[in-house]
């Protein structure tokens, strides 16, 4: 089904739930992949993507139609998990786990069974800036459109090529530097 | 190393064990049927939040109504003490004006409230009837608007009787 089918669905009170439901079983499975690398932990995706889909359902009416929908939901997955993993920062400053890296978070997640080769991807990954993160992972695992990345991220077509290259190249270094 | 980007035309340059291990792992995983479920699961947690919600709101518009009827109560003891001091201090004369005066404020109020039966002295305490900006605060008072609060006392018949 279309997005234009499933908003025309959303638009009528009658048929808004079937509608919103349409809408996750559409697009659930791409944003929890967005969610899930940046987050790692399946427990964690599971609660941010609720959140997000809980506040697609709240701001749905808001949706003026400048952007895709796919795009416009991405964006408030994606500024979920932002504020998801800030506040977990700021909470793990204080305690204990603060120095738990991400090869410990993988091997202690039950549904990861990735190799060295992976877990040292996702270490190299937590290395960069949040943004070139960001743009790596919508380019490089969700083969999203430099044109699509710019509606969510904000940012010129051109400053997210530039992004993308250079998270690559510190990827490559840190794997380089890592992989004895 | 050459860190210059340089543009890629549609096709992005990635080391060959980049593009080899896109293809060949994902050792991610999620629980078995967790998509199958998941809508429904986003459903039900929906519709409970939209019922927390609607109580929420019930909860919020009570409390707003007996705060408003604490202010009602108040603003016409207040009303009602004005006017019987200036009633007493004419028909009897400066002598019992100043008997009157003599009398505490507070005082004056809880023999009012005391028998207005409408609303306890500890129940317009205890709902900030004080005065005091953080109380007000606490109670809301400052998001309902001087029309509303005048609305009510008329849908109170309080200010057409005076």
């Amino acid at each position: 089904m279309s997005d234009d089918q499933i908003l025309d669905l959303i638009g009528h009170q009658s048929s808004f739930e079937k509608g919103f439901r349409l809408l996750v079983e559409k697009y659930q499975e791409k944003l929890y992949w967005h969610i899930r690398r940046m987050v790692i932990d399946h427990e964690e995706a599971n609660d941010v993507m609720q959140n997000s889909f809980i506040k697609v359902y709240r701001n749905i009416d808001r949706f003026k139609g400048d952007s895709a929908l796919y795009t416009w939901m991405y964006r408030i997955a994606t500024n979920t998990c932002l504020t998801h993993l800030q506040k977990k920062k700021r909470q793990n400053t204080a305690s204990i786990d603060e120095m738990d890296g991400i090869s410990q978070k993988l091997e202690a997640d039950t549904y990861f069974d990735g190799d060295k080769a992976e877990v040292l991807l996702y270490e190299a990954l937590e290395q960069l800036p949040e943004k070139q993160r960001l743009v790596f992972q919508m380019r490089y695992f969700d083969d999203m459109s430099y044109r699509d990345m710019s509606e969510v991220l904000g940012t010129t077509e051109g400053g997210l090529k530039a992004s993308f290259h250079h998270a690559v190249k510190k990827i490559e270094s840190f794997v380089k530097t890592y992989n004895v | 190393m050459n860190n210059e980007y340089r543009p890629d035309n549609g096709k992005d340059e990635l080391p060959e064990w980049l593009v080899r291990m896109k293809k060949e792992r994902s050792g991610m995983k999620v629980p078995e049927g967790y998509f199958d479920k998941f809508p429904d699961e986003l459903m039900k947690k929906l519709k409970a939040d939209k019922g927390d919600q609607s109580i929420q709101d019930t909860q919020v518009r009570t409390s707003n109504i007996r705060r408003l009827n604490a202010w009602t109560t108040a603003a016409a003891a207040s009303i009602l003490l004005l006017v019987t001091i200036w009633n007493r201090s004419t028909e009897s004369g400066p002598q019992y004006a100043n008997a009157l005066s003599e009398i505490p404020v507070e005082q004056a109020m809880a023999y009012l409230i005391d028998n207005t039966d409408a609303y306890s002295w500890r129940d317009i305490v205890d709902e900030g009837m004080t005065g005091e900006e953080e109380g007000i605060q606490r109670l809301g008072m400052d998001e309902l608007s001087d029309e509303a609060i005048i609305d009510e006392l008329y849908e109170e018949e309080i200010l057409e009787l005076l």
